[in-house]
Order: C-alpha cells, then sequence, then structure tokens
C-alpha cells in the first residue's frame, strides 16, 4: 500500500487548477476555461493520488490482537487519567467509539450494494459497477439485526450472541455479547470498557436516523464471566414514528 | 445548467457546486435562489426519507418515479423530488441520511445519467468522510474533491 | 375604540391598527365568500327625497345611506360598543348584536346596491374588469398603508390576510349576470319621502313605473324577471310630527290593501340638533370602481346614535321578515312546478324525451345577438325558461344556506348545460362551492382526491375554453377554490391542491405584478397550514420573541455547559459529535421550509416593488427558518442581502 500522510481535508497539499468549496462563500462555477475542453487529455489536472486514490473495498487485513489491546488499553488509561469520575471515562469511550459508528453506516451499507467484491479490490472507483443500492433500512428492527450480524461480523469476526426487545418498555432492546472481544483482556473494573462498542453502536444508530443511548451492563451467566449487556434506548420519538409510518 | 449541494444533517449545505456551460447558466435571479430552493425541497425529502414505498402522490407539486413496488426496491435514489417554475429538482440519500440536491435547469430529470453521477459522488463522499480528521457535517473544502465532482458533471451535459 | 374585533374591523383593518396582533379567525375566507354571493336589494330612487338628505345629512342618496348598512346585519358593526347600553333611547327590540365573525352557522348578509335602472345599464363593455384596474388599486391602496405599517412596527399576519381578502372582493364582479342569479336584486325598496307630502299617488306611479321597466327600458335584459323582485316601500318621515306619524300608519294599510305591498317607515328626518351622533365608517363589499373613489375621497357622515339602531331593526325586520319568506315562497313554488317535473322519470331518460313534444309554454334558449358584447351573445335562457329558473332556484337555496338542495340542483343543471359551456362552466363552479360550503364534515381526504379535485379541474377547464377577455373569472374561481381548499380540516391534503391552483395562476401571467406577490403570499400561507394532523406544531421554529421565552427555558431546565470541553465542577462532559436532532416527530409532515422560502420571494418581490414595509413584514416570517443556517449570513446571500437593505 502507498505509504501516504493522510492529509485533512481542510489543508491544500497540492496545488491543482481549480478552488476548493469555501462554505463562507458559497458554491463556484465551472470555469469556462476549464469545462469546454472536451477530450480528457486537456483541461485541468485531476489528481489521483490522496484519499481519493484508495479503494473503498478492503482487503482482508489482519491486525496483532495484542498491539490492539495495548492500544486500546492506553485509550483507557488517557481517558482514565483526564476523568474525574467513572461516567465521564465512559462518555469519553463512548464519545470515541461514536466516530466509528457514524462511519460504519455509511461504508458497510454502501459495501454491501456494491455486487462482486472480490475482484474490486485495487479498483479505483466502484461506483461504476452499482446497479441498483441496497435499500436503506426503515426499520428499528431491521436496522438492529444488521448491527447483530453484519456489524459484528466486520468488528469481531462473528455475529453478536442474541438480540432481544425489552418486554417492559417499548423503546429498549438489548445485543448480548458472551464474550467482548476488545476488553476481553481487561478486569472487571467499576468503569465498563465497553462503553467503547456502545459509542460504535450509539454513532450507527444516531447516523441512520435511530437517535438513542447505548449503555453496557455485565450479566454474567455461567462459563462467560465478561458476558455483556449493551441496552439500546431510543428516543420515544423514534418508537412513535415507527408507529406513525406503518 | 446544474446546481448540487450535499446537505448535512442540520440543514446545513456542506458542499455546494453549480455545473454550468457558456451556453447554459442559470439566470441571475434564480441563480440566488438556488440555495432556498434546495433548501425548500428537504420538506419533501423528509417525508420521502421514512416512506417504506418512497411515491410522491398529490403532496408535491408534480409526478412521483419508481413505478415498481418490490418491497427491496432502491430507496436511495429517488429521482425528481420537487419543482419550482419550470426547474426540476432531484435528490438521493444516503445511508447515514447526507442529502445530495441537485437543481436542473432545464426542467428535466434524465434518471440513468443523474442516479451514477450520484453514485459516484457518493463514493467520493464517502473516502471524504474516511478521513479520520474529517468531521460528519463539516464542509468539504478539498479541492480534489472539487476537481472530481466537476470531471462527473461533464456527464449531465450529454 | 372598541376592543371586540369583528367581520367589518377585519376586512377594514387597514383603519384599526390595535387588532392587527389578533389571530386569524377560524373559517374566515368562508364568510368573505358568503358575503359576496349575499342577496341583493337593490334601492330605487326618489329625487325628492335624495335632495332632502342631501340638505340634512349630506348623502348623496338614500342607495348610499343603505350601502352603509349592508353585509352582516346582526353585527350592527356601524354602532360603537361602548355607547350600546349608555343610550337611553335605544330601541330594544329583542334584536341582540352578534358577531358574526365567531359563529359558525351563517349569519344573515346582505348587499345593497343602487337602483335597478343602474344596475343595467353599468353592465356593459367598459366595466368588465381589467387586471391593470386592480393592480393600480392595489398599489394605492398599498401605498396608503405604508405609513401605517410605519408607526406599528410589529408584523402582523392577519393584515396580510385582510389585504388578500380585500383583493380577492376586488375580483368579485357584481355586474348583472346572464349566467347565474347571484347579483339579481331579490328585493327592490322603494323610498317615499312622507315630509315632502308624498303618499299614495307618488307611490303607485313608482310602483307602476318599477313593475313596468321590462317594458320602458330599452336594454332590459330578458334573464330578468321583474315579478321576482319584491317591492317594499320605505316611508321616510320625522318623528316628531304628530301628523306624519299618522299619515304613515294609514298609507301602510292603504298600500298593502289596494297595491298589495308591504312598506316599512323610518324616522329618517327626525330633526337631530341636540343629539350624540356616530360617524360611519366606510361600507365593506363595494365593487372596485366604488373603492378606488372611496379612497380618493373620503367622506365623514354622521348619524344620531338612536337613527342607527331604528335603521338597523327596520332593515332586519325586511330581511327577516319579509325578503326571507318571499324567497321560501319562490322556492316552493319553483320546486313545485319546475324541479318535480323535471326530477320526474320521464324527463331524465333521454329515451323518453322523444316522445315528450314542447308541449309546455316555456320559452326555449334561443340565440341573442347582444350587440354591446358580441362574444357572449351567443346563447342566452331567458329569465322564464325551466333552466334558469333551477338555475336561480338553486343560487336561492345557496343564499339561504340550504347548502344541501343548491348541491342537487346544480348537479342536476350539469347535464343539461352540457353543451353549453358558458353555462355550465359557473354552474360546475358553484356546485363546487355548495359541495365544500356545506359539507365540511363529510369530507375525507379520499373525497377530495376523487370528488372535489375533478370537479374543479372540470369547471376550469370549462372556463379556459372561453374567451381571453374574462380571464379574470377563471382567477376569481380559482381563487375561491383555494380558499375553500385551505379552510378544510384536513389542509395535509387539501393544501397542497389549493397550491397547484395558485402557482397556476401566477404561472398564466394573467395578473399584474401586485397582484402576482399577493398570490405568492398566499401560496406561503397554503404551506404554512400543510401540517399532518398527527403533528403538534410546537416543533417548528418561531419568529424572534417567541424563540427567546423558550430558549431561557430550556436553558434553566438543563445544567449543560456549551462547550463539552469546558472542565467544571457543576457541568458534565457531553460528546461534542453527538448528533442533535430537534425535529423528530414533525419530520417531513409540515412544509415549513417551502413557506419561508415563498416569504423569501415574496419580499424580494415587494422590494422591486417599492413597498419596503410589506417586505420587511415577509422576510421577518421567513427568518426563522434562515437564521441559523451559515449560507444565509453570506454577504452576496439573498436573506441576508435583504435584511440589511430592510433593517
Amino acid at each position: 500500500m502507498a505509504e501516504q500522510i493522510i492529509n485533512p481535508s481542510t489543508t491544500h497539499s497540492t496545488k491543482v487548477a481549480g478552488q476548493g468549496y469555501d462554505y463562507t462563500i458559497g458554491p463556484t462555477q465551472t470555469l469556462p476555461n476549464t469545462s469546454t475542453a472536451t477530450t480528457s487529455g486537456t483541461g485541468f489536472v485531476v489528481p489521483t493520488t490522496g484519499i481519493y486514490g484508495q479503494s473503498l473495498i478492503s482487503k482482508e487485513k489482519q491486525v496483532s490482537l495484542s498491539a490492539y489491546a495495548f492500544l486500546f488499553q492506553s485509550i483507557v488509561s488517557y481517558h482514565r487519567d483526564s476523568s474525574k469520575n467513572v461516567q465521564e471515562i465512559e462518555r469519553k469511550l463512548n464519545s470515541s467509539g461514536y466516530t466509528i459508528g457514524m462511519r460504519l453506516t455509511e461504508i458497510l451499507n454502501f459495501r454491501d450494494s456494491v455486487p462482486n467484491k472480490t475482484g474490486l479490490t485495487n479498483m479505483d472507483s466502484v461506483a461504476g459497477t452499482i446497479t441498483n443500492m441496497k435499500r436503506r433500512n426503515l426499520k428499528i428492527l431491521e436496522t438492529l439485526q444488521y448491527i447483530h450480524l453484519t456489524v459484528w461480523q466486520y468488528l469481531f469476526s462473528r455475529p453478536s450472541n442474541d438480540l432481544v426487545k425489552s418486554s417492559e418498555r417499548d423503546n429498549e432492546y438489548m445485543i448480548i455479547d458472551n464474550e467482548p472481544t476488545i476488553s476481553q483482556f481487561i478486569q472487571h473494573t467499576s468503569v465498563q470498557c465497553e462503553s467503547f462498542t456502545c459509542g460504535i453502536i450509539e454513532g450507527f444508530l444516531d447516523m441512520a436516523g435511530f437517535p438513542c443511548h447505548v449503555t453496557s451492563h455485565f450479566v454474567e451467566e455461567t462459563g462467560f464471566s465478561n458476558r455483556t449487556v449493551y441496552l439500546i434506548q431510543f428516543d420515544k420519538a423514534v418508537v412513535e414514528r415507527e408507529n406513525l409510518r406503518q | 445548467m446544474f446546481y448540487f449541494t450535499i446537505i448535512g444533517t442540520s440543514d446545513n449545505p456542506i458542499y455546494e457546486a453549480e455545473f454550468t456551460t457558456a451556453k447554459n447558466t442559470f439566470q441571475p435571479e434564480i441563480k440566488e435562489l438556488n440555495p432556498y430552493i434546495v433548501h425548500s425541497t428537504l420538506d419533501i425529502m423528509e417525508y420521502l426519507q421514512w416512506q417504506r414505498q418512497p411515491q410522491l402522490d398529490i403532496n408535491t407539486s408534480s409526478g412521483g418515479f419508481l413505478r415498481s413496488r418490490h418491497s427491496t426496491q432502491e430507496n436511495s435514489y429517488l429521482g425528481k423530488v420537487d419543482s419550482f417554475y419550470g426547474l426540476a429538482v432531484s435528490g438521493f440519500l444516503t445511508y447515514g441520511n447526507i442529502k445530495f440536491i441537485m437543481v436542473h435547469g432545464n426542467g428535466t430529470v434524465d434518471d440513468t445519467v443523474t442516479r451514477s453521477f450520484y453514485y459516484e459522488v457518493y463514493e467520493l463522499y464517502l473516502k471524504t468522510l474516511m478521513n479520520p480528521f474529517y468531521k460528519v457535517n463539516d464542509p468539504i473544502s478539498n479541492s480534489a474533491f472539487d476537481s472530481k465532482v466537476r470531471v462527473l458533471s461533464k456527464r449531465l451535459f450529454v | 375604540m372598541s376592543l371586540q374585533f369583528s367581520y367589518e374591523k377585519y376586512m377594514n383593518l387597514i383603519q384599526y391598527p390595535e387588532h392587527w396582533s389578533n389571530p386569524i379567525p377560524h373559517e374566515i375566507s368562508k364568510k368573505v365568500i358568503y358575503n359576496t354571493l349575499s342577496p341583493c336589494i337593490c334601492v330605487q330612487s326618489n329625487l325628492e327625497l335624495d335632495n332632502h338628505l342631501k340638505d340634512m345629512y349630506n348623502i348623496d342618496s338614500i342607495s348610499m345611506l343603505f350601502r352603509y348598512f349592508g353585509d352582516y346585519i346582526q353585527d350592527r358593526d356601524q354602532i360603537p360598543s361602548t355607547t350600546d347600553l349608555k343610550d337611553p333611547g335605544s330601541v330594544s327590540s329583542g334584536r341582540h348584536r352578534s358577531d358574526s365573525l365567531f359563529q359558525r352557522q351563517a349569519s344573515e348578509c346582505v348587499r345593497f346596491t343602487r337602483s335597478l335602472e343602474d344596475l343595467i345599464s353599468i353592465d356593459s363593455e367598459d366595466h368588465i374588469l381589467q387586471s391593470t384596474d386592480i393592480d393600480s388599486f392595489l398599489s394605492q391602496y398599498l401605498q396608503n398603508l405604508e405609513p401605517i405599517m410605519n408607526e406599528n412596527g410589529t408584523p402582523s399576519k392577519l393584515l396580510k390576510h385582510s389585504i388578500y381578502h380585500r383583493f380577492f372582493i376586488t375580483l368579485s364582479s357584481i355586474n348583472l349576470s346572464r349566467y347565474h342569479s347571484f347579483h339579481h336584486p331579490v328585493v327592490a325598496l322603494l323610498p317615499l319621502d312622507i315630509t315632502k307630502g308624498q303618499g299614495y299617488e307618488n307611490a303607485r306611479e313608482i310602483l307602476i313605473h318599477f313593475k313596468n321597466l321590462n317594458n320602458t327600458l330599452e336594454n332590459f335584459p330578458e334573464f330578468i324577471n321583474i315579478n321576482d323582485i319584491l317591492p317594499v316601500f320605505v316611508l321616510c318621515y320625522d318623528e316628531n310630527s304628530r301628523e306624519q306619524w299618522e299619515s304613515v300608519q294609514a298609507l301602510t294599510k292603504s298600500l298593502k290593501k289596494q297595491l298589495f305591498v308591504e312598506s316599512v317607515s323610518i324616522s329618517l328626518f327626525t330633526p337631530h340638533d341636540n343629539q350624540k351622533s356616530t360617524t360611519l365608517h366606510s361600507p365593506i363589499t363595494v365593487s372596485l370602481h366604488e373603492q378606488v373613489f372611496n379612497m380618493s375621497h373620503p367622506t365623514s357622515i354622521n348619524i344620531p346614535s338612536r337613527l342607527l339602531t331604528h335603521i338597523y331593526d327596520t332593515i332586519s325586520f325586511i330581511v327577516e321578515e319579509m325578503m326571507i319568506p318571499f324567497m321560501h315562497r319562490k322556492l316552493v313554488f319553483w320546486d313545485e312546478t319546475v324541479l318535480q317535473p323535471r326530477k320526474s322519470i320521464f324527463q331524465s331518460n333521454k329515451f323518453f324525451r322523444r316522445f315528450i313534444s314542447p308541449k309546455s309554454n316555456h320559452p326555449i334558449a334561443h340565440k341573442v345577438n347582444d350587440p354591446q358584447d358580441p362574444a357572449e351573445g351567443d346563447i342566452m335562457f331567458p329569465a322564464s325558461s325551466p333552466e334558469f329558473l333551477l338555475r336561480k332556484l338553486a343560487d336561492w337555496s345557496f343564499m339561504l344556506s340550504d347548502f344541501k338542495k343548491a348541491y342537487s340542483i346544480y348537479d342536476l343543471l350539469t347535464k343539461d348545460f352540457e353543451s353549453y359551456p358558458q353555462y355550465l362552466a359557473p354552474c360546475l363552479e358553484y356546485k363546487t362551492i355548495s359541495l365544500l360550503m356545506g359539507a365540511q364534515n363529510i369530507i375525507t381526504a379520499k373525497t377530495i382526491k376523487t370528488e372535489v379535485d375533478p370537479l374543479m379541474t372540470r369547471a376550469i377547464e370549462q372556463y379556459k375554453k372561453q374567451d381571453e377577455k374574462h380571464s379574470l373569472r377563471v382567477i376569481h374561481c380559482i381563487l375561491t377554490f383555494s380558499d375553500l381548499l385551505l379552510s378544510l380540516s384536513d389542509t395535509w391534503v387539501s393544501s397542497p391542491l389549493a397550491v397547484n391552483y395558485l402557482t397556476y395562476i401566477q404561472k398564466s401571467h394573467l395578473l399584474g405584478p401586485y397582484a402576482t406577490v399577493i398570490i405568492l403570499e398566499r401560496i406561503a400561507y397554503a404551506y404554512e397550514i400543510c401540517i399532518d394532523l398527527r403533528v403538534n406544531d410546537h416543533f417548528l421554529p418561531k419568529p424572534d420573541e417567541e424563540n427567546k421565552a423558550d430558549e431561557s427555558e430550556a436553558a434553566e431546565n438543563s445544567k449543560k455547559g456549551e462547550n463539552g470541553l469546558e472542565v467544571d465542577d457543576m457541568h458534565e462532559w457531553r460528546n461534542e459529535n453527538k448528533l442533535i436532532q430537534n425535529n423528530l416527530r414533525s419530520e417531513g409532515l409540515t412544509r415549513f421550509r417551502k413557506y419561508s422560502l415563498y416569504q423569501l420571494v415574496a419580499a424580494k418581490k415587494w422590494v422591486e416593488l417599492h413597498k419596503r414595509n410589506q417586505a420587511k413584514w415577509c422576510i421577518y416570517h421567513a427568518a426563522p427558518a434562515y437564521e441559523k443556517l451559515s449560507l444565509s449570513k453570506r454577504p452576496d446571500g439573498l436573506f441576508h442581502r435583504l435584511s440589511m437593505e430592510l433593517s
């Protein structure tokens, strides 16, 4: 893989013809002297380096589990040092996972729309191969099932163990994982390190249009000491909308 | 001529571009109204966002699209969603409910061309999103993104 | 000034700035439409009486006097409410004042017009309304409004509605029409001046002259039947004179016995030197030309307060005890003679029709060459033809609020008028109007789509087939339809239809610039009320003052800090990436942004027409949707530019 520094989108590393979008000014027109070019060779230079040159279809990459565990551990300590109480640590872990979840909604669904992925891992642009986008999930249950299966598969190489709807309240659902992967080396503490995964779920659901609040809890069972329940509480408005739009 | 925007989660445009040629440009009074026309189309887009079959009934000023009733029917590309005095407006929803909206100056929406345009721009958007330094709802000011979108826009003029 | 809001105050809102912050009355459109279609009472002229009136009160003629007392008569809006109870002389005849604005059922409403001869003579070519006339009136009207708006800064939605309805009224022509009978007088008042010695002989003369108008006037239209107008004598006398009072009594009896005509008496000429008097305000429903005249020649007429009540009592008496029973009698008569035979099995079955020879002596429709209006001279049904009688039957039922009956007769007539598009169009129009006025409860979303909409389209098609010259009729028809649609309760379904129709008017460029902007504002209003019934519109953004109250409440309730990174003992750390969605419940179920867009476009057009205050108010209403957007802060953007220009 090309060793490129990831440039923030807000800086201009290479000067190319044409300017970027400036939100304080507004839209710019395609300039007359560059837009009438009919052949692709003339006109302005289209950069193919940078993030736009990468493929969106991932190769199956493996990362060392211990490296990951150390990284996660330092994240937890970092947050622990900068927080005053347990709640705050959990919130910060949540927010760390939140941005991941926001991206997952988009990228995983997009990848599902691309047919025949195996041959495309080197292609610059795969959008041309899509005939129909996969249908957007509109129902709570569909989305949760997607998380339970596909997202978990993507993150932890296996689906989660259970998806349950609470019988008491209609806006509460639970996903259960018997052996949560990312915190498997962390001893039981008062801090819920799985808040990180909660953040991922929360970001995923928020972005997909189901605002919610996710927390994790230890519920031990025989043989599974780290068994965690992720409690998803949707906004009441989400449930109302679901009923309204039958 | 076309006016294309990407709208974030709180009605704010995160990208705007006008695609024009020497022969096809917007009249000044339409040009200044474009962002507001797009903003008003958000009402319709939000309505369609949660419909099981995103088919427009009398709740918009002009006709519908996607006649098929299959439950697996795509509901990202919405086709022509609105019109405003001779302009047509088409829309597209991403999986994260980001909206791509485009005003078509000639009043018609060519579904095939527009759809493939949206797909390509979506891919570019995703690549921007994958950048960890880019936050959702930030304006996309990367010039590479801009140039690529403009290259893609040439297809619209055929 | 009275604090009570009334229909008259709504229509003349330009004169009552203190009421500008009132909410919009419910079903006001229906009331306005009903007002323009209320029964006409023509007032015949009497030269001697008019001169006397001029000397005493400085009023041109008695018909002018009556004009001030028309419209929703039970409102008694010429009487200021503060003096009502205190005046010892006010006659309490058991007729209480009512407020038609807030009542559900239709109140009594009449329009007073000039004499029949005058009405017929103005029905000529040059009085066909042009869109330029309307525009120049609006331009002047709004120009007068600008300084008043300067003083009263708070933007008022009510005023915009009032302006729209005034525009609507100017579009409603009051010319006598051969296609329907809404502006044909139902009652004719024949005034007599007792103080000048006019008596039985004069009365007899006047009556004979009136009854023979169809023979004496050369252009008396064939579609008016003089026998369908109820004559009523109005005997004007001086209360202080005992002998005049006695002669009034005697005259009333003899007129009844020998001429078979009812009469009423008004003590119009009682000297009023020491009495309290009130200045009359201008009448409401007047034609465009009169409105223009009124604006440039404001007059003030003073009438003693006692006389006001007396006049209202008399008018109520005429309407309730004479006009309405007369109309009912006629309706029953026509029902028996025309409607029942029409509904019989032989008539309705086309097969049997062939066997029915035209035995009846009802004249049939014939071609008429109208020299004044060649384009319309194709076909006219004379007043005694069964079709026109049916039309009259339907119109009078409508005027008496029997919408169901009116609807069924219009339905019947649409079959009769199939081959006469000029008659068919108003027929379809009024069929729709009576449906929407009367059947408020049975109209569901489905009915709107399956019945009301096709009916409207059909009516408009028929109108469009006709001459371009009469394009304002189409516009009036469409505006009526859209107003009625917008006053239905299920606005989520009816509002987009109304928008379609209004946009059609706009695109057709039939109206001048002022009228077009007013239509734009109406479209904005249509979008404003287009809310799904299940949404509580509490979630929509509101203009500044209301927002600030909400925000301070919210700030008190929550203990959150603004910036998540602020480490404060009292505040908790918040995820600054967390997406916040405030309008989940109303998402997609309102058209608030469309409303704002049209307000913005209207503001732009107002600036072009140099009406700054109107534009300012439009921007104020568009602001809630745009203020928080960064695009609105761009210096060359439309919203910013207009806001700066107008502040």
